[in-house]
């Protein structure tokens, strides 16, 4: 079957009468399993999250080293709080693949919430729905759209975590217009050096020393995290960590033909049975589909974000809330520099409980020193006599 | 010239090194902690967990969409009473093939899949807790049609159940090609990309009609499923109904390493350092075996790892104009052929794929079979008669050119004697089967 509606007759897209179409399509949808988001991991098995170990160059020994989990607060071997989205990404475009939009969609925001640990095989399992669908703000002088999704995550059937995730749809000439005036960055010789030295400083992780709530104080830095250039292998452990069923091309098409949206003419073979989203990754066809090059999965970042958090808090410590507002996309080759710095510090009464809360602004920009990510996180960290309890609420909902 | 020598030398000590490695126990592709050292035990458990799930997944990536494979209650109702899994899958307890000797910053060597036969023994069911043992076997130098020189290395692996009863084994044939252009490291230098490449390609580009041809090739695909195919109903000559899979993308290279990732170790022993500060602690240290890192020639990073297939920019460190797909791979989508074709009733006893040339990004492939004979057979030590039919196969890109090729025998099922009787009968694995046999039609 051919498509006849991917063949484009050189006229500019009507862009405000399609994001009105996928404004209402969408809003169909509302309140519904968002079914669009592929599964990723099921049990939290050491292959799953050694994947996404492996993905985020997390080489912290409470996840990597079950000896050290076990003499650890938590008596044994967890998932990093980033495992969640292994599990989902809460990126539901609505009704965006039902029919052909000249749009880019783009996670543009996540926020997380953690109650507990994952532990080790443990049965994980995630339940998403379409939240919102609005007008989101100009972008290019044309209207975007929003789609909220919120996800909730269970680890052993007891709610773990929850998850808001906003993908905000870009009206974009595809084929003509891309997202960015870039291309593969190439580095200068002291841009090289420059990422070597943050590589080569980066500190191990603070492990068993607890970080005491008394001892933070409002402006501490967090140690700088350099992460890239992006290559193709740090693109494709994301991916796998993602845990994502991944089916030969055969397969792929008979999927494609139930969503018409999704199709795009590779840019290099004009295939015209490319799924438009996978083609955002491949240097042969990423300009057909808005990108000038390859663009990593976003919430990789968010994931990224939280390691530099774990890391610094040490293995007593918890990480609650990460909100991740992710500003540009994170292209191929690629690189990026990220730091935080304490902005409060605070007591949380939860359920009866005291937790010794600590606000940290964290953010990330590229090599062009544009920002690609900035956020907040809220971290729980332990102060003598008083260890962290969990789970943090007995009631736990997103 | 001093190049060239130190080019001949770094040879020359691969050569050696690997010649001394033939007969011994491997410690290539071992699980994430295992020792590296040799010290470990000869079998060793792979982290390959054989749940519906991961199987239905893994059928998915090799294009099998067989309920068989997918579909518990179907596979209760099938003559062996639960789900199975399509052999191959074992490819993701052990990696069959074996690169040889490492050294810091590698050997000036480009690696290619040859080829790789499969021996089945029994199906391959949920549960089931795969043990292996990897041998290198045969070092050989053929004639190059090129003129140059290419090494052979040919492994066995054997894959056991928990009770270290043999299921499978495989013989994988690893191509080695010493590059010039790489001088005495793995990675050439920079300046040396693209100067000596092994084919001369671009992307290829598909007519309406040519698209067509595959999109009819797809949904066209016919599948026996549950209706046995009698050994008596079939004839030499008798044509498989082919199997086409669209132009190879980026997806592809996706969907082996979907499963494959985190069931091997690191370079070390630990975790596969595979992105971000590990990965370049590694790859500054010379670690990275196979690939190694080379400076990216847009980026100009130099701790770039060795993405040669999937790499645009890369894949010209291994003489290849394009990304090219994984000849681990092809070597496992014929089995779809196979069981399309003999139901579900057959059992795929030998199967081999001998890679021909890549199959570049954006080449399409399409598997044909044709029944070359038939014939009753024993196992060794048993007396129970095995209805074989043998089959050639042999795949084509979109050009027409040979990619593959390979052989299989089927057990199939006879109105007199019912289902092949599995497991295939054996008290122990058998011996290793050695390449000029292994790769002849006459061994089928």
């Amino acid at each position: 079957m051919m498509n006849e509606a991917m063949i484009t007759d050189g006229k500019c897209p009507d862009f405000e009468a399609q994001m009105k179409d996928l404004l209402a399509a969408s809003r169909e949808r509302l309140g519904c399993a968002a079914e669009d988001i592929g599964r990723g991991a099921s049990i939290a098995d050491w292959t799953s999250i050694s994947r996404h170990l492996v993905a985020t160059g997390d080489d912290n020994p409470l996840y990597t080293d079950f000896q050290h989990a076990v003499e650890s607060w938590w008596c044994g071997p967890l998932a990093p709080p980033g495992f969640v989205l292994s599990i989902l990404v809460p990126e539901s475009v609505g009704a965006l693949y039902q029919r052909p939009f000249d749009a880019v969609e783009l996670l543009n925001r996540i926020d997380l919430w953690w109650n507990d640990h994952i532990r080790l095989g443990e049965r994980v399992e995630a339940h998403a729905v379409l939240a919102a669908v609005e007008q989101g703000p100009l972008v290019r002088d044309r209207a975007t759209v929003e789609l909220t999704t919120r996800a909730a995550y269970c680890a052993g059937s007891l709610p773990v975590a929850a998850a808001t995730g906003v993908v905000r749809v870009h009206p974009l000439w595809l084929g003509k217009e891309l997202i960015a005036d870039r291309t593969t960055h190439s580095y200068t010789s002291a841009e090289i050096a420059q990422i070597e030295a943050g590589l080569d400083a980066e500190p191990t992780a603070r492990g068993p020393e607890p970080r005491w709530h008394s001892s933070v104080s409002v402006g501490d830095r967090l140690p700088s995290m350099v992460r890239g250039p992006v290559t193709w292998s740090e693109m494709l452990a994301w991916m796998v960590a993602e845990g994502r069923c991944a089916p030969a091309g055969n397969l792929r098409y008979q999927q494609l033909l139930g969503q018409p949206g999704k199709l795009r003419a590779h840019g290099a073979t004009n295939w015209q049975f490319s799924e438009r989203d996978k083609a955002r990754e491949d240097a042969l066809s990423c300009a057909e589909v808005g990108f000038p090059a390859p663009g990593t999965h976003p919430a990789m970042i968010v994931a990224l974000a939280s390691q530099m958090l774990t890391r610094w808090i040490g293995d007593d410590a918890f990480l609650r809330h990460l909100s991740v507002s992710l500003d540009l996309p994170v292209f191929y080759g690629d690189t990026l520099f990220m730091g935080g710095r304490v902005d409060r510090k605070f007591i949380q009464v939860i359920d009866g409980r005291e937790y010794f809360a600590v606000s940290i602004e964290v953010w990330g920009h590229n090599q062009l020193e544009q920002r690609a990510f900035a956020g907040r996180a809220i971290v729980f960290l332990p102060e003598e006599g008083h260890p962290i309890q969990l789970p943090v609420q007995k009631e736990f909902r997103s | 010239m001093m190049h060239d020598n130190q080019f001949d030398a770094a040879i020359g000590e691969f050569l050696d090194r690997t010649r001394a490695m033939v007969d011994r126990e491997s410690i290539e592709d071992l699980a994430p902690n295992m020792p590296v050292d040799g010290s470990g035990p000869a079998i060793t458990r792979s982290l390959l967990r054989l749940d519906a799930e991961t199987i239905r997944r893994y059928a998915a990536t090799i294009g099998d969409d067989n309920p068989l494979f997918s579909d518990p209650v179907y596979g209760k109702r099938s003559p062996y009473r639960s789900q199975i899994a399509p052999g191959p899958v074992l490819v993701h307890a052990r990696y069959p093939a074996e690169h040889g000797a490492s050294r810091p910053f590698g050997y000036p060597l480009a690696n290619f899949i040859g080829g790789v036969v499969w021996e089945f023994f029994d199906v391959i069911r949920p549960g089931m807790q795969i043990s292996t043992s990897k041998t290198l076997r045969e070092v050989l130098e053929p004639h190059s049609v090129r003129g140059t020189r290419i090494f052979l290395l040919v492994c066995e692996v054997t894959y056991y159940d928990a009770s270290k009863k043999p299921l499978a084994k495989a013989y994988g044939t690893l191509v080695q090609v010493p590059m010039k252009n790489m001088g005495a490291t793995r990675a050439m230098p920079i300046d040396a990309l693209g100067d000596t490449l092994l084919y001369d390609r671009q992307p290829y580009r598909y007519s309406t009609d040519e698209m067509a041809g595959i999109i009819a090739g797809i949904e066209g695909e016919q599948r026996r499923g549950a209706t046995p195919l009698y050994w008596e109903d079939v004839d030499v000559g008798d044509m498989l109904p082919a199997i086409h899979q669209p132009p190879y993308a980026l997806p592809d290279a996706l969907s082996y390493q979907s499963l494959h990732h985190g069931l091997v170790g690191g370079y070390n022993g630990g975790l596969l350092a595979r992105s971000f500060t590990p990965a370049y602690r590694d790859h500054k240290a010379g670690v990275g075996f196979p690939d190694y890192s080379r400076v990216h020639p847009v980026t100009r990073w130099p701790y770039t790892p060795g993405d040669e297939h999937e790499d645009v920019h890369l894949c010209g460190y291994r003489g290849q104009p394009l990304p090219f797909d994984f000849g681990i791979q092809r070597a496992q989508i014929p089995q779809r052929l196979l069981g399309n074709w003999a139901g579900d009733h057959g059992f795929c006893r030998k199967m081999s794929m001998t890679m021909g040339r890549p199959l570049f990004h954006g080449d399409a492939l399409v598997v044909q079979g044709r029944v070359i004979g038939k014939k009753q057979a024993t196992e060794t030590g048993s007396n129970t008669p095995h209805h074989a039919a043998v089959v050639a196969m042999e795949g084509f890109n979109q050009r027409g050119e040979s990619v593959s090729r390979g052989f299989a025998t089927m057990y199939l099922p006879t109105r007199a004697g019912g289902t092949p009787v599995l497991p295939a009968a054996l008290s122990a694995a058998p011996g290793y089967v050695p390449y000029n046999v292994h790769r002849s039609h006459t061994w089928f």
